[in-house]
């Protein structure tokens, strides 16, 4: 339930009480500098976050990391295609490498170049997955509709968004008691006998994922669904001299820093 | 004679690819100002019939009549109904729609087009007469069944129906969130509201209710006083709906004790205990 513990922390972090518009505006001017700063203005920004997340939102550390490792995964996938060129061995130009086998006629090998470039690509990374985190662990979803909202965006977008969001975890619910059922009656047997209930599981979610629907769908036209989905919250935010002080203040350093490292 | 707040006329019914009919030539009103209750078993059309209620499904043959007028079934009109019947589904997951608690109150009173400060002020004391406002704030999937069931009610009850469907409000509750809810819709009764529940449950259809309906197979067999309905002992039974315990409990003690107590029979174990000792110390 690793859905369910993400959106957990993000009404509890200590920084809730925080306007939303301005963490989203943090994490969106910090986003923009990480994509088009070098790699000492994207390390600086990893540090920021880190704090921003686990000291001033109380985010614990373990999850944090469990958060890069994760979505760091994807970019490991990716780095034979990145890393990894090939030519015929005959044929082959000279250029500087790092490593290199020789595969039959084929040599295979890693250009100095390409390492150059994973390097750039990993702080990049970093840093956009920080602003992310940040964004993750701080923002309920609930409050990052209100400000597409006020954003004006389309209404559509946003009611198809909620109710996205509640079907997650409708699913997740239906598709976790599908799972424990499976296991009481003795099901998940071997290889085959998981792959087997998994795809019964599937089709399952998929019926009654549809039967939610429609019975939803009920249930608005029960509260007088009008032209779309408005709701309003009650919580109120109040800013803080302090954080705003540090962002502003921070974000004027790493323009700095990018100016004085030779942007 | 009576008069009906809502009455339905000669219902029938039969959903689209469905094998035969629900409702069957159903006619049953609901009385206004009191406490009712809809005995059926599973499968009877009880959930049918409350979407017909507020105009949700059409019906395919009868009328809906509220307050003697029929209902209709253009946009506006139904916008409307849907204010003034609030209906709770047995799912809540059914009608919570939003991502908080504060927020899914807030949806009824948005569709309104009322002003964001009076739907705040709305939305504050619906939260404090339910007793959830330190859950205002608190996403819908981190609560319990028992919670949402709550939030489904206060949703529904924050638009100030004159009349409240409730689909078989007490399922998977346990006895103490069970006494709560009656409670509530106690508190909601005397307010205002005529309520209805639909329910399997003799005991507690007998012990909270004023006004009995019985339907089985799409049609209603009964309707009247909660005693009138104990006295046809043999419909109740044909039913499979059995008596409820207290008044299988009346039945077992001595005929004598029964008649010096006097011959009705006791709604609640209250009563039973209040009388037997009145009973006791004229002895």
């Amino acid at each position: 339930m690793i859905g369910q513990q993400l959106d957990s922390l993000s009404y509890q972090n200590r920084l809730r009480f925080l306007p939303p518009e301005h963490k989203l505006l943090l994490a969106g001017v910090l986003i923009v500098l990480a994509l088009t700063g070098h790699e000492w203005l994207q390390m600086a920004i990893c540090v920021w976050m880190g704090v921003w997340v686990t000291v001033y939102a109380r985010i614990p550390v373990r999850i944090f990391c469990g958060f890069f490792i994760l979505s760091l995964s994807f970019f490991v996938l990716g780095l034979p295609a990145l890393l990894l060129e090939a030519a015929r061995a005959d044929a082959a130009t000279v250029v500087q490498t790092v490593a290199a086998w020789k595969v039959g006629p084929y040599l295979v090998y890693i250009p100095a170049s390409a390492v150059d470039k994973v390097w750039v690509l990993f702080w990049r990374t970093m840093a956009s997955l920080a602003c992310f985190a940040f964004v993750l662990f701080t923002v309920p979803f609930a409050e990052i509709l209100q400000v597409l909202r006020k954003l004006k965006l389309p209404a559509i977008v946003t009611d198809l968004l909620m109710i996205m969001y509640r079907f997650i975890f409708v699913l997740l619910g239906i598709s976790h008691q599908l799972w424990i059922a499976q296991r009481a009656r003795g099901g998940h047997r071997g290889f085959r006998g998981m792959l087997r209930d998994a795809s019964g599981l599937a089709a399952q979610l998929f019926v009654r994922a549809m039967r939610k629907y429609d019975a939803l769908s009920k249930g608005m036209a029960a509260r007088g669904f009008g032209e779309s989905l408005q709701v309003l919250s009650l919580h109120t935010h109040s800013r803080s001299r302090r954080y705003e002080a540090e962002s502003i203040a921070g974000c004027l350093l790493l323009i700095l820093l990018e100016w004085w490292t030779g942007g | 004679m009576t008069s009906w707040l809502l009455e339905f006329v000669d219902l029938h019914y039969a959903y689209p690819g469905g094998r035969g009919p629900v409702l069957k030539g159903l006619s049953l009103g609901i009385p206004e100002g009191k406490k009712c209750a809809l005995l059926g078993r599973n499968g009877c059309g009880k959930s049918t019939l409350f979407l017909h209620g507020n105009g949700i499904i059409q019906p395919q043959q009868g009328q809906v009549l509220w307050r003697g007028t029929p209902l209709s079934y253009k946009r506006a009109a139904l916008q409307e109904m849907t204010q003034k019947v609030g209906l709770v589904f047995q799912d809540p997951e059914h009608q919570l729609i939003a991502g908080t608690v504060a927020e899914d109150i807030s949806y009824g009173l948005c569709n309104r087009n009322l002003p964001a400060d009076v739907i705040r002020e709305k939305v504050r004391a619906v939260l404090d007469a339910f007793g959830m406002t330190e859950l205002a704030d608190v996403p819908i999937h981190h609560l319990s069944l028992g919670q949402k069931r709550r939030l489904a009610l206060a949703g529904v009850m924050v638009l100030a129906p004159e009349l409240l469907l409730l689909d078989e409000p007490t399922a998977y509750l346990d006895r103490y969130q069970t006494k709560n809810l009656l409670r509530e819709l106690d508190a909601i009764h005397q307010n205002g509201t005529t309520v209805l529940m639909a329910t399997h449950d003799m005991d507690i259809a007998f012990e909270w209710a004023e006004w009995l309906c019985v339907m089985d197979e799409g049609r209603l067999i009964f309707a009247g006083e909660p005693q009138e309905a104990l006295a046809r002992k043999e419909m109740l039974e044909s039913l499979h709906l059995g008596l409820p315990l207290i008044a299988e409990l009346w039945e077992a003690l001595p005929p004598e004790w029964r008649r010096e107590a006097g011959e009705r029979i006791p709604c609640s174990l209250e009563e039973l205990k209040t009388r037997l000792a009145v009973h006791a110390a004229a002895r």
